[in-house]
């Protein structure tokens, strides 16, 4: 696995479908290959936001070893809590509820626990530092739902980790993820005068449209959540774009279909592939009906891992599991990190 | 008795001139919140602070100093609170150790630059580094900004090290040379983490991996079966003694992090004093920014009852007036014991005239700087002021009603030498008896040790025996034929403030008070015919 990141990407996001989808295995096996290939490594991961209970008890967060040389991001709350040996190199002033972010480079291996900042500007500073450090890439353990950051935003590629977590029916799976692979590898779009005006209105958290003189019109809503049909008033005849930050839903598409005929004719812009909760069939419908989607950000998906065993004791056939994945993602690796080899 | 009540605080803006004192460091944040007005009898203390501000002025006009001196408060942290742990005897941790270990280096660094530009060292504002200290957490003298339980802390620490790296080397190899005969032997390359997971289909290699006296069964599920390398005696041996050996890293490390704590905690005092003498510097160089920033001159501060201001300005509002382009006429006063009275043209600035020498006051009174071309100060022990509505909705109490209560505070702590302001005297109720109390008081305060201000719209009032009458000029030269020509301006205050001459000239007890209100009124655009009406009334 490590081949698909060297010489080529600096920071990588690891991110999983759901709980247990193999993300940590995923996230070891890297950690050991690069420790076969001495590769110094950073190691972060994206805060949740939310209380400390929360984050101790309801995030995953196994220890994880890393070997002499490596590089962590993490919790001064949490640092004494594994037994390696860390040398402190820097106490930021990123805050989170399991004390502040302190870089430190590993004197000897063992066993460490990872819990980062919690915002994405933070994340990418601590990233920038550890790879000035020496680190030659810098791993971000990240997540995929709507109460943390989307790790993909601030990396230069990302590892999606799927397995059977998601459904006892193999093909509900399958289908989950290529819909996953699809979002998250999104178009962007093109022409550098209006990405610059995009990320400004997406900057400022505003909801837009743009026309297509590129004159652009704030449409003053907080959130795009159950405003479908205010934003369908906006999109007058010359609107070709519609920036929408923050999270795409079904029911902002439902209501915009319902309140303008023109909704196939306009560009919807959102941030990036992982901004995208809505499920495959609604989103099959809504892109047979017409609706068209980009994104600021593309994301770099260079591969998935495959775990055919859920925690609730059911699995799939290994090997059925990964032929059958591999035959319908045929773009980017497929892996079973357990079973070995792609 | 307070200095200045909230009342008054916020009426003068003092809270705007305190926010442009910006200190950089949490200890410099306390001393600025600590920051009182000196007493009565506190002139030397004063006259002192304020000389320590004009010494380091050059320092503050250097932007190279300044930038390296700001480059470092803006690393210092409040570190208090584990200093105190480590004097109560507690172990502080590893991110504690670090933090301390990088304010001796801050402080080591502080004082190498007031050496270097010789910055003038007051007794309060030394910078000591404690060269011992950084000693104890840098052991192996690398002079990094970094910190780690270093092996140089303990022979024993060492050994442990030492020991554990050993074994851990010893233990791959012999994994190492497991999976070469495992490959060799069965032909099957080992996961990174030495396990390996065969399909159950797979009952030929099964068979083989049982036979083998290299690997372990470890787990199984339907599908599959998980081995992971058998670590024979002698791995197991290595495994355990590694075990063991963590274990007294730890307790070691634990004994090595509570003697660091100790000795931190034993030089407790000579960290609060830098702690100390960096807030003190930071408030004061805050000052001196501050200072240069208002081009603000050293109030001469004397035991005589006198406030002299020369061409004094009122920071806020010459900003408000600077964003409308428009320019603040500096203002002269000079006020005595006794009862100075302001009178003059509506929008003629008396107000502003009391405002600005109740803001400088404090300002020169709690060690400022202060806007002005000169300003000569004797101490206050108190300033009160009666400025804008009074009417207070939480007491239930009228304009008059409100200020009826605090002249009535004032007038009982007028016998003691403060600084009583009060703007537009018993405004609030009808004028008939307005004026018959407004001249009582008048006359009441003429004769008490506070100085005091006021404005009035009243006649007869400023023309008591033993009162000092300044007045303002106003619109007094103006051509108001011409005036007629630009009275269509969108913007009346800025032909207002165009001829509005706020000066204030020192007038004869018996100067009658200039009647501007209806030239006023005309500018701000009220009906001519109301304007022609009124000023026939006017005539009888």
């Amino acid at each position: 696995m490590i081949e698909l990141i060297r010489g080529k990407y600096k920071t990588i996001s690891i991110v999983g479908m759901a709980k247990n989808s193999g993300k940590t295995v995923a996230l070891n096996y890297l950690i050991e290959e690069a420790i076969e290939n001495d590769v110094p490594l950073g190691i972060t991961s994206i805060g949740r936001d939310g209380e400390i209970l929360d984050i101790v008890t309801e995030t995953e967060k196994p220890p994880i070893f890393v070997e002499e040389d490596t590089f962590i991001a993490t919790a001064s709350g949490i640092l004494d809590l594994g037994d390696a040996n860390i040398e402190i190199l820097k106490a930021t002033d990123y805050m989170t509820p399991l004390g502040q972010i302190i870089i430190g480079k590993v004197r000897q291996g063992g066993y460490v626990q990872i819990a980062g900042p919690q915002r994405l500007s933070e994340i990418r500073k601590v990233a920038d530092t550890m790879l000035s450090l020496g680190a030659e890439f810098v791993i971000i353990d990240g997540a995929l739902d709507r109460f943390s950051q989307a790790a993909p935003a601030v990396s230069e590629a990302t590892i999606l980790s799927t397995g059977a977590v998601i459904s006892r029916d193999i093909n509900i799976v399958i289908e989950k993820t290529l819909h996953r692979v699809k979002t998250l590898s999104l178009p962007k779009i093109e022409g550098e005068e209006i990405r610059e005006s995009i990320r400004q209105i997406m900057e400022r958290g505003q909801i837009a449209t743009i026309d297509l003189e590129n004159k652009i019109e704030i449409i003053p809503l907080k959130t795009a959540l159950n405003s479908g049909h205010i934003i369908g008033d906006h999109i007058k005849d010359k609107v070709k774009y519609l920036v929408i930050p923050g999270s795409l839903v079904k029911s902002t598409l439902e209501d915009l279909i319902k309140s303008t005929r023109r909704y196939g004719d306009i560009e919807i812009i959102i941030g990036d592939g992982s901004k995208v909760f809505i499920e495959a069939r609604d989103w099959v419908r809504f892109v047979r009906q017409g609706i068209k989607i980009r994104v600021l950000d593309e994301i770099k998906l260079i591969g998935i891992t495959v775990n055919p065993y859920a925690p609730a004791g059911y699995y799939f056939d290994p090997r059925d599991f990964l032929a059958k994945m591999k035959s319908y993602i045929k773009h980017i690796p497929v892996m079973d990190l357990v079973l070995g080899g792609e | 008795m307070v200095f200045m009540d909230e009342r008054t605080r916020e009426a003068l803006d003092f809270q705007y001139v305190l926010n442009m004192i910006k200190t950089l460091t949490p200890y410099g944040n306390m001393f600025k919140r600590r920051l009182k007005a000196f007493k009565q009898g506190e002139e030397d203390k004063l006259i002192s602070e304020l000389n320590k501000i004009e010494g380091l002025l050059d320092i503050g006009n250097n932007k190279e100093i300044m930038g390296a001196i700001d480059g470092i408060f803006s690393h210092i942290k409040d570190l208090r609170a584990s200093i105190r742990r480590g004097m109560e005897g507690f172990i502080l941790t590893e991110v504690e150790l670090f933090e301390i270990k990088n304010f001796l280096y801050l402080i080591r660094d502080l004082s190498g630059l007031m050496e270097k530009y010789q910055i003038p060292v007051f007794d309060d504002t030394d910078i000591r580094p404690i060269g011992e200290l950084e000693k104890i957490l840098d052991p192996e003298n690398t002079g990094t900004w970094t910190f780690y339980i270093y092996d140089a802390y303990s022979e024993e620490l060492k050994g442990i090290r030492r020991k554990k790296q050993d074994l851990e080397k010893e233990i791959r190899r012999e994994k190492k040379a497991v999976k070469e005969k495992i490959k060799e032997e069965l032909g099957l390359n080992l996961r990174p983490d030495s396990s390996l997971v065969v399909s159950k289909d797979d009952r030929e290699l099964i068979e083989k991996i049982e036979a083998s006296p290299y690997l372990n069964y470890v787990s199984e599920t339907y599908m599959t079966v998980k081995f992971a390398i058998r670590p024979g005696e002698g791995l197991k041996t290595l495994e355990n003694q590694l075990l063991l050996l963590r274990d007294r890293e730890e307790r070691e490390e634990l004994r090595i992090r509570e003697d660091l704590s100790k000795e931190i905690g034993k030089r407790n005092r000579a960290i609060y004093r830098n702690m100390g003498s960096i807030g003190r510097l930071d408030l004061l160089l805050s000052k001196v920014r501050f200072a240069l920033e208002v081009r603000g001159v050293k109030p001469e501060i004397t035991d005589r009852r006198i406030i002299k201001i020369e061409e004094g300005i009122h920071l806020k509002l010459e900003e408000i007036l600077r964003a409308k382009e428009l320019k603040f006429t500096p203002i002269s006063l000079e006020i005595k014991s006794g009862v100075t009275c302001i009178t003059g043209a509506n929008m003629g600035g008396k107000t502003i005239s009391l405002k600005l020498l109740g803001l400088l006051s404090a300002m020169a009174q709690y060690g400022l700087f202060v806007p002005a071309k000169s300003m000569v100060y004797g101490l206050n022990k108190f300033i009160i002021s009666s400025i804008g509505d009074m009417q207070s909705v939480d007491s239930g109490l009228s304009t008059f009603g409100g200020e009826v209560k605090i002249v009535q505070k004032a007038i009982s702590m007028s016998h003691e030498k403060g600084l009583i302001l009060i703007d537009e005297l018993a405004r609030g109720t009808n004028p008939e008896e307005g004026y018959a109390i407004s001249r009582a008081i008048v006359s009441y305060l003429r004769d008490r040790d506070s100085i005091s201000l006021l404005t009035t719209h009243y006649d007869n009032i400023a023309n008591l025996e033993g009162l000092v009458h300044l007045q303002v000029i106003g619109l007094s030269r103006l051509d108001f034929e011409k005036l007629a020509l630009e009275i269509s301006k969108d913007d009346k205050m800025e032909i207002i403030n165009k001829y509005m001459d706020y000066r204030l000239k020192l007038v004869d007890k018996d100067t009658a008070i200039p009647k501007d209100a209806l030239n006023i009124a005309r500018i701000m655009g009220l009906e001519s015919e109301i304007i022609k009406e009124a000023e026939k009334h006017l005539k009888y």
